[in-house]
């Protein structure tokens, strides 16, 4: 088994295994992702900086690059991890209507829609990344797999609109101005 | 009072960049990187990581600085508007007091021109951009130890 160790702000040192994903739930995963947290905002954070709008801005603080990301994504795994959204559509809710915010600070910021729209691809992209460090694909795990790439999905489809909405509906009001 | 006794400070440095005896201190990285929102994350995450990292105000004041506060390891951007990486590297390598010190290159797959021509001295690692957090970590901790 590989270990990988990892000291960052706010978790501390966390080490863990590769999982035999057989033996645990989507929750279970998604709980676990949430100790990933700092390193899985850390790599979204290094992988927009190379985006081409974050570049032209180099003097724009961490702050301001992260701005609602650690608590989207921090609802978002809570959203994936609920059994049943429909039952307790709670977390997703705070999830978009962090999102929403993001997108209309990003239009205050000159950001494109397709600037906060690669944000967000960005950290589900990150989000997979985590996955794969704890998660191994054999056999058994292709149902669990598929039932989790189906909550990620739904939960960052729901994210990506809810932010891209809102980034429109500020510039449709001349928020822009 | 002889204030050359026990004062660590050099005269000549900015705030927070005075050496320390190598021997007490954690191992210190010097960091030289054009956007703000990186080098407050490199900062954060290698201070908390048990090392002691510090900014160059600028690409043009990197090497210097590096000899000042004699850097066990300098992470080094490639694209910066004051002056290329590759070219601190240079300077690095120029000077006996850093020639040995090992560097990371911080560099996206576009801006490796510098790759054909690495001046000889001290271990060069790179990171591509965007790497993982971790391997960064890794990385230092491996190049200190």
């Amino acid at each position: 088994m590989e270990d990988t160790i990892l000291s960052l702000p706010d978790n501390g040192p966390i080490a863990f295994d590769l999982i035999d994903v057989s033996v645990i739930a989507v929750p279970n995963i998604a709980f676990l992702l949430r100790t990933q947290a700092a390193r899985i905002v850390a790599n979204w954070a290094l992988r927009v900086a190379t985006l081409p709008a974050f570049r032209a801005m180099p003097e724009l603080a961490l702050d301001d690059v992260q701005r609602h990301i650690p608590e989207v994504l921090d609802m978002a795994l809570i959203a994936i991890a609920t059994s049943d959204p429909t039952m307790d559509p709670g977390p997703l809710e705070r999830a978009t209507d962090l999102a929403r915010s993001h997108g209309r600070d990003r239009l205050l910021d000159d950001f494109t829609i397709g600037d906060v729209m690669a944000e967000f691809s960005a950290l589900r992209r990150e989000i997979w990344s985590a996955i794969w460090r704890v998660v191994t694909e054999t056999p058994s795990s292709i149902q669990f797999l598929q039932e989790l790439s189906v909550r990620v999905g739904e939960t960052f489809d729901a994210i990506s609109t809810a932010a891209a909405e809102a980034w429109v509906d500020a510039y449709a009001v001349g928020a822009i101005d | 009072m002889n204030h050359d006794q026990h004062s660590t400070f050099e005269p000549g440095m900015p705030p927070g960049f005075e050496s320390l005896d190598r021997s007490s201190r954690l191992p210190s990285v010097l960091i030289v990187e054009d956007q703000q929102a990186i080098a407050e994350l490199l900062l954060d995450v290698l201070n908390d990581s048990g090392f002691d990292a510090k900014r160059a105000p600028s690409a043009v004041e990197a090497a210097a600085l590096a000899r000042q506060m004699k850097a066990d390891v300098v992470l080094l951007d490639v694209m910066m508007p004051d002056r290329n990486g590759w070219d601190v590297l240079k300077d690095l390598r120029a000077d006996e007091t850093t020639i040995d010190t090992p560097v990371i290159i911080v560099s996206a797959v576009y801006d490796r021109a510098g790759l054909h021509a690495l001046p000889a001295g001290g271990p060069i690692r790179f990171a591509a951009k965007p790497f993982d957090i971790a391997d960064l970590v890794a990385t230092v901790t491996e190049l200190t130890s």
